[in-house]
C-alpha cells in the first residue's frame, strides 16, 4: 500500500478491522448459544476466547505498513495537545530554543557562505594564489611579467600563471565621471577562472600584448547601473583615465573578482619608469595546480628557481607561499568564524540544559499521566519516544520561529562582517542552511528531551500508583533535583566561559581603541584623488594641481593646515622597499633585507598630521627636483638602519638601485600604517617636489563637523578641475574605525552570544530555585512553624542556590583557562588569562546569581505555616 | 481457570510460516472468514490447532498486503455481514510450493525421527 492509500483510506480501514472482529465475536458467540449457552455467557466467553481485543486489532494494523508513521502521528498529535495545554511552558522553551537555533543558523550560514561554499571559478580547487621570494627571476617586480609567463610553462606543477593587480580608474563619457573599481589582467585570467563573459568576448592575444591596453571588459552590476542593460555598449568606446578603451564584453552577473571589480583592462606591459613606479608594481599571481601537483610540491619547484640566483646566504623578505584560492580570498577570518560557531553551540547547549529542566519540572505535574500509561502497558521505549517528540515538536518549533529571526539577524551580520566580497555577498539561508536549522532543531529536542524522558519512564510502577498526588514527589524528586543541579552547574560554567572570553575581547577591543596611533585621529579629513587625466601626465600639471588646490583649502575658514601623500596610513596599500643600503658593509639585493614603508608627501604633511618632528627639518619648497634628493625617516628606521649614530646627514639608496640615494634631513615619530594593534614596518618620507605621483590623498586638519567640510572640499577640487573626481572622501577616524572592524565584529559577535548565554544560564538558575522553593513548600511552612526565623529560609534556599552556581563559577573559570587560549591571537596587550576579567565576570556571575536565588528565597518566607501544615 | 491452563499446555507451536500455509490450505476449498478459518483449522486438526486470533488476523492482513488473498463483505449461511477472503491465482502458486516445501519438511524430518534400517 503506498503512503497515499493509507493516507486516505486509514479510517475506513479501522472501521473495516473493528467490524471484522466484531463479526468474529458474533459468530463465535452465536454458536456458543446454539450449543446450549445463553446469550450473555455465550458473549462472555466469545470474548474471553478471542482475548484481548485491542491488541489483536494493534498487531493486525502493524500489517498494514506505515506503522511508524502512525505512531508518529499519533505522538504528534498528542504532543500538540499537549503544549497547546501548557502554553506559558510552551511560549518560554519555544523562545529559548529559538534564541539558541536562530543565533546557530545565521552563524551556520556565514561559515557556510564564507568557509564551505566553493568558490564559484572552474575547479576551484586546483586554483592556487603564489606569493613571495621578490628574488630576479620570480615575482615580476623589477623584471616585467610577461618573461616569468614563458618559465612557468615549464613548470611541472603549475599552469596557466595570471597576474592582476587591482586598483581604480576615472570612468568618463556618457554621464558624470565615474571613479569606478579596475582589476589589470595578464593573459589566461578569465580561462584560468572558467568565467566566460554573458556579451562580447574576453581580451584577444592582440589586446594582451599591446604596450598600452585600449580594451575593456565590464562587470554584469556596473553595465545594468550605469548603462542601464544597453546591448550596444559591447564595441562602444569610452574613456578611462582620459584614454580611449573598446568595450569587447560583458561579465556575468555576480563575477567581479578580485575584490569587487567593475572593469577588467589588460595587464600594460610597460610600468611606470618613475623609480617608485616600478618598485610600487605588485600584483597578486593566481594559477592552477597541474592535475596531481599538492600545493606543496608547488611550492618546492617554485623555491628552487626563486633561490637560484639569490647570493649565498641572502634571504627572501617573504618565503615563497603557495596557499589555495579560496583560502586567500577568505584570509584570517577562518579560526574567527570557528571560534564564534563554537561560542554559539555553548549557547544552544545552554538553552538544551533550560529547556530540560523546564521538561523535568514538568514531568513532576506529569507524572499520573505517565504511570497509567504505563499501567495500561505502554513499553518503556514506546513512553520515551513519545515524550522525545514531544521535545523534537518543540525544538522545531523554536528552529521554525529562529530561523526567521536568523533571516533578519543575517541582515544585520552583513554589514559588520568585513567585507570579503564575493563570499559575504553568498551569505544567504540556502537548503544546507535549512538541512543544518532541521538537523540542529531535532538533536536539539532529543539532547533537551533525552534526560527528563528517561526520568519519567523510570518510574516503579506500583509504589507510584500506590501514592498520592501530594506526597509522590518524594520519592523522584532526589535523583530529579541532582540532574536538574547538574543542569544547572553547566549552565553556570558554560556561560562564565563564554563571559570571559567576551570580556577578553572587549577589554583587548578597549585597549586597541586607546593606542595612539603616532598622528592625530581627530578633525582629519582625508581625499583620494587621482590626477590620471592626460592633463596631469607631465608632472608639472599635478604640481600645479597639488599647488593650487592647497592653496584654496588652506584659505577655508577653519582650515588649520592641509597637505597630500601619496599613501595615508590607514588609507590601504602603502609602498614598500625591501632593503636599504647604507654606505657600510655588503651591498643588498632587493628584496633581500628588512621592509620599510615610503611616503611621498608635501611639506605640510607633518602639522597637518600631527606626527611630531623629532629632530632635523620638515621638507620646504625648496627641496625639488634639481636639489639635494632628501628623505626623512622615522624614529624606528633611523635605529635599525644607524644604531648608535646620529641619521641626520648621512645618505641611503635602495637595494638593487644604488645610483639614486637621499639624504636624512630629518626624524620624525613611528605611525601604524594599517593596524592599530600591530607594529609593522617603520617609515620613510619624500618630498612631492622631488617625486610627483599621479594618486594622491588630500589631508586636512579642520575644526568644522565632517559633512560641511566634505561639501566644501567638493566645490574647492571642482573649481580647479571640473572633470576630477573625489575617489573616496573620509574623516580620518573613519578610516582608523574601518581598520578595526575584524575585532569590532568578533567582539560584538562573542559578546551578543555571551550575553544570550548570561541571560539563558540566569534565567536557569532562577527556575531551578523556584521550582525547589514550591516544591519544598511544606518544609518550609514547617519549618517556620517550628521557629525558623524568615532568614533562616531565605539563607538556607540562597544557600542551596549558591552552592551551584560557585561550582559551576569554579568549573566554569578552569575551562576558561584552558579555553581562552584559543584568543589568544585577537587579543591585543591582554594575556588570555588576565586576571581582572577573570575576576570580574566571576563576580558579576555571583552577583546575579544571588539575585535570581534571593527572589525565589523571599517567596520561601511568604509560605503560610497553616496552609502548608493543613496539606499534609 | 484449569481447563484454559490445560489447553494452553497442549498447543502445539506452529512452525514459523505454517500458519500461512495452513489459512492458504483451508482457503482452498472455498472463501472463507477469519472466525470460519480458525473452526476449521481447529476442527481439521482434531482440536489440537488453536489459532490465536493475535497470529490469524495479522495473517491474514499479511497475506492480503501480499496479494495471496482478496477480501470482500458479503453474508454469512446464518445472515452475518462478516469479511470473507479467497485465495487469489498467485496465492495458489504459493500455496503450491508451500506444500512442496512441507512434504520436503516431513519427509527429512521423518527421515530423522523413523530411520530405515541398516541395509548390512
Amino acid at each position: 500500500m503506498n503512503l497515499w492509500n493509507w493516507l486516505f483510506h486509514r479510517r475506513q480501514r479501522e472501521e473495516e478491522l473493528d467490524e471484522e472482529v466484531q463479526a468474529h465475536l458474533r459468530m463465535a458467540a452465536q454458536e456458543r448459544m446454539e450449543q446450549g449457552e445463553s446469550p450473555e455467557q455465550a458473549r462472555a466467553s466469545a470474548v474471553r476466547e478471542f482475548g484481548n481485543v485491542t491488541l489483536v486489532k494493534e498487531v493486525t494494523r502493524d500489517m498494514w505498513g506505515w506503522r511508524w508513521l502512525e505512531t508518529l502521528l499519533q505522538d504528534l498529535r498528542y504532543g500538540v495537545r499537549m503544549l497547546r495545554k501548557n502554553p506559558g511552558f510552551t511560549a518560554v522553551a519555544v523562545i529559548t530554543l529559538a534564541l539558541g537555533i536562530g543565533a546557530n543558523t545565521a552563524m551556520f550560514s556565514v561559515v557556510n557562505a564564507v568557509l564551505l561554499r566553493p568558490l564559484p571559478f572552474k575547479d576551484p580547487g586546483r586554483l592556487v594564489e603564489v606569493e613571495g621570494a621578490y628574488a630576479k627571476d620570480f615575482v615580476a617586480t623589477p623584471k616585467p611579467h610577461f618573461e616569468w609567463a614563458d618559465w612557468a610553462e615549464r613548470l611541472k606543477t603549475l599552469s596557466d600563471f595570471s597576474l592582476y593587480e587591482n586598483g581604480t580608474i576615472n570612468l568618463a563619457g556618457e554621464g558624470e565621471p565615474d571613479r569606478v573599481a579596475t582589476a589589470e589582467v595578464s593573459e589566461h585570467f578569465f580561462s584560468l577562472l572558467g568565467i566566460n563573459p554573458v556579451r562580447g568576448r574576453t581580451f584577444l592575444p592582440a589586446e594582451e600584448a599591446a604596450e598600452h591596453p585600449f580594451a575593456a571588459i565590464i562587470s554584469y552590476e556596473l553595465w545594468q547601473s550605469r548603462y542601464g542593460l544597453d546591448p550596444g555598449l559591447v564595441g562602444k568606446t569610452v574613456h578611462l583615465n582620459g584614454k580611449p578603451f573598446t568595450m569587447v564584453g560583458v561579465m556575468p552577473s555576480g563575477f567581479e573578482f578580485p575584490g569587487q571589480t567593475q572593469i577588467w583592462v589588460t595587464l600594460p606591459r610597460n610600468f611606470n619608469d618613475e623609480m617608485f613606479g616600478g618598485m610600487a608594481h605588485m600584483g597578486w599571481q593566481i594559477a592552477r595546480l597541474r592535475p596531481g601537483a599538492t600545493r606543496d610540491q608547488a611550492r618546492a619547484e617554485l623555491e628552487v628557481i626563486a633561490y637560484r640566483d639569490m647570493p649565498v646566504g641572502a634571504r627572501a623578505a617573504n618565503p615563497v607561499s603557495v596557499i589555495s584560492l579560496h583560502q586567500f580570498i577568505v584570509g584570517d577570518i577562518r579560526p574567527a568564524l570557528l571560534l564564534l560557531l563554537g561560542a554559539v553551540a555553548f549557547v544552544l547547549l545552554i538553552a538544551c540544559a533550560n529547556v530540560a529542566h523546564l521538561s523535568l519540572a514538568r514531568s513532576v505535574g506529569r507524572f499520573r499521566e505517565v504511570a497509567l500509561r504505563a499501567a495500561l502497558g505502554a513499553g518503556r521505549a514506546r513512553l520515551v519516544r513519545q515524550l522525545l517528540t514531544e521535545s523534537v515538536l518543540l525544538a522545531l518549533t523554536g528552529g521554525a520561529l529562529g530561523l526567521l529571526t536568523s533571516v533578519w539577524t543575517l541582515q544585520v551580520a552583513k554589514k559588520l562582517i568585513p567585507a570579503q566580497d564575493i563570499l559575504a555577498r553568498g551569505i544567504k539561508i540556502d537548503g544546507w542552511v535549512l538541512a543544518f536549522t532541521f538537523t540542529v532543531a531535532v538533536l536539539t529536542g532529543i539532547i533537551s528531551g533525552l534526560a527528563p524522558a528517561l526520568q519519567s519512564a523510570k518510574l516503579d510502577l506500583t509504589e507510584a500508583l500506590k501514592e498520592s498526588v501530594g506526597s509522590h514527589t518524594g520519592l523522584i524528586v532526589g535523583s530529579r533535583h541532582r540532574l536538574r543541579a547538574l543542569l544547572g552547574v553547566f549552565e553556570t560554567a558554560a556561560a562564565l566561559v563564554l563571559l570571559i572570553g567576551a570580556g577578553l575581547l572587549i577589554r583587548s577591543f578597549g585597549k586597541l581603541l586607546e593606542v595612539n596611533p603616532g598622528f592625530r585621529t581627530s578633525d582629519l579629513v582625508a581625499a583620494k584623488l587621482s590626477l590620471l587625466e592626460p592633463s596631469y601626465s607631465a608632472p608639472e600639471g599635478r604640481l600645479n594641481f597639488f599647488q593650487e588646490v592647497l592653496f584654496r583649502v588652506k584659505a577655508l575658514p577653519g582650515v588649520h593646515d592641509a597637505a597630500f601623500a601619496n599613501v595615508l596610513p590607514f588609507g590601504g596599500g602603502a609602498g614598500v622597499v625591501l632593503g636599504l643600503n647604507v654606505g657600510r658593509g655588503p651591498k643588498l639585493e632587493w628584496g633581500s633585507g628588512d621592509g620599510a614603508f615610503y611616503l611621498v608627501v608635501s611639506d605640510g604633511y607633518f602639522q597637518t598630521m600631527g606626527i611630531p618632528l623629532l629632530a632635523g627639518r620638515n621638507f620646504t619648497e625648496r627641496d625639488t627636483k634639481p636639489s639635494t634628493p632628501v628623505a626623512i625617516v622615522s624614529q624606528s628606521l633611523a635605529r635599525r638602519q644607524w644604531p648608535g649614530q646620529n641619521p641626520l646627514g648621512k645618505h641611503f639608496s635602495f637595494a638593487g638601485n644604488e645610483q639614486h640615494s637621499f639624504e636624512v634631513v630629518g626624524i620624525v615619530g613611528d605611525v601604524r600604517a594599517f593596524d592599530l594593534g600591530e607594529q609593522q614596518w617603520p617609515q620613510m618620507y619624500f618630498p612631492i617636489l622631488q617625486h610627483p605621483l599621479d594618486a594622491a590623498f588630500l589631508v586636512i586638519h579642520g575644526t568644522q563637523n565632517s559633512t560641511a567640510t566634505i561639501a566644501t572640499l567638493r566645490g574647492v577640487i571642482r573649481s580647479v578641475d571640473k572633470n576630477e573626481p573625489i575617489a573616496s572622501i573620509g574623516t580620518m577616524e573613519q578610516l582608523i574605525s574601518q581598520s578595526v572592524a575584524a575585532p569590532r565584529f568578533r567582539t560584538l559577535l562573542l559578546g551578543v552570544f555571551a550575553g544570550l548565554a548570561f541571560l539563558l544560564a540566569v534565567v536557569g538558575i532562577y527556575g531551578i530555585i523556584s521550582y525547589s522553593v514550591s516544591q519544598r513548600a511544606h518544609e518550609m511552612g514547617i519549618r517556620m512553624a517550628l521557629g525558623a526565623e524568615r532568614r533562616d529560609v531565605v539563607r538556607l534556599v540562597v544557600g542551596q542556590g549558591m552552592r551551584l552556581t560557585l561550582i559551576g563559577v569554579a568549573i566554569g573559570l578552569v575551562a576558561a583557562l584552558g579555553l581562552t587560549r584559543l584568543l589568544a591571537s585577537y587579543l591585543y596587550s591582554v594575556r588570555p588569562t588576565d586576571p581582572v576579567t577573570f575576576g570580574v565576570v566571576a563576580m558579576v556571575m555571583v552577583a546575579v546569581a544571588l539575585l535570581a536565588c534571593y527572589i525565589p528565597a523571599r517567596r520561601a518566607t511568604k509560605v503560610d505555616p497553616m496552609v502548608a501544615l493543613r496539606y499534609e | 481457570m484449569k481447563p484454559k491452563t490445560e489447553r494452553y499446555q497442549n498447543r502445539i507451536e506452529l512452525l514459523q510460516g505454517t500458519l500461512d500455509m495452513l489459512i492458504l490450505q483451508t482457503l482452498q476449498w472455498g472463501p472463507q472468514h477469519g472466525y470460519g478459518i480458525s473452526q476449521s483449522i481447529r476442527g481439521r486438526s482434531g482440536e489440537v490447532l488453536q489459532v490465536e486470533t493475535g497470529s490469524l488476523y495479522p495473517a491474514l492482513h499479511r497475506l492480503e498486503r501480499q496479494g495471496w488473498v482478496t477480501s470482500q463483505w458479503k453474508q454469512t449461511e446464518s445472515n452475518q455481514r462478516a469479511k470473507f477472503y479467497r485465495l487469489t491465482p498467485s496465492g495458489k502458486k504459493q500455496l503450491l510450493s508451500e506444500q512442496a516445501r512441507w512434504a520436503q519438511i516431513v519427509s527429512a524430518i521423518a527421515g530423522i525421527m523413523n530411520p530405515a534400517p541398516d541395509e548390512g
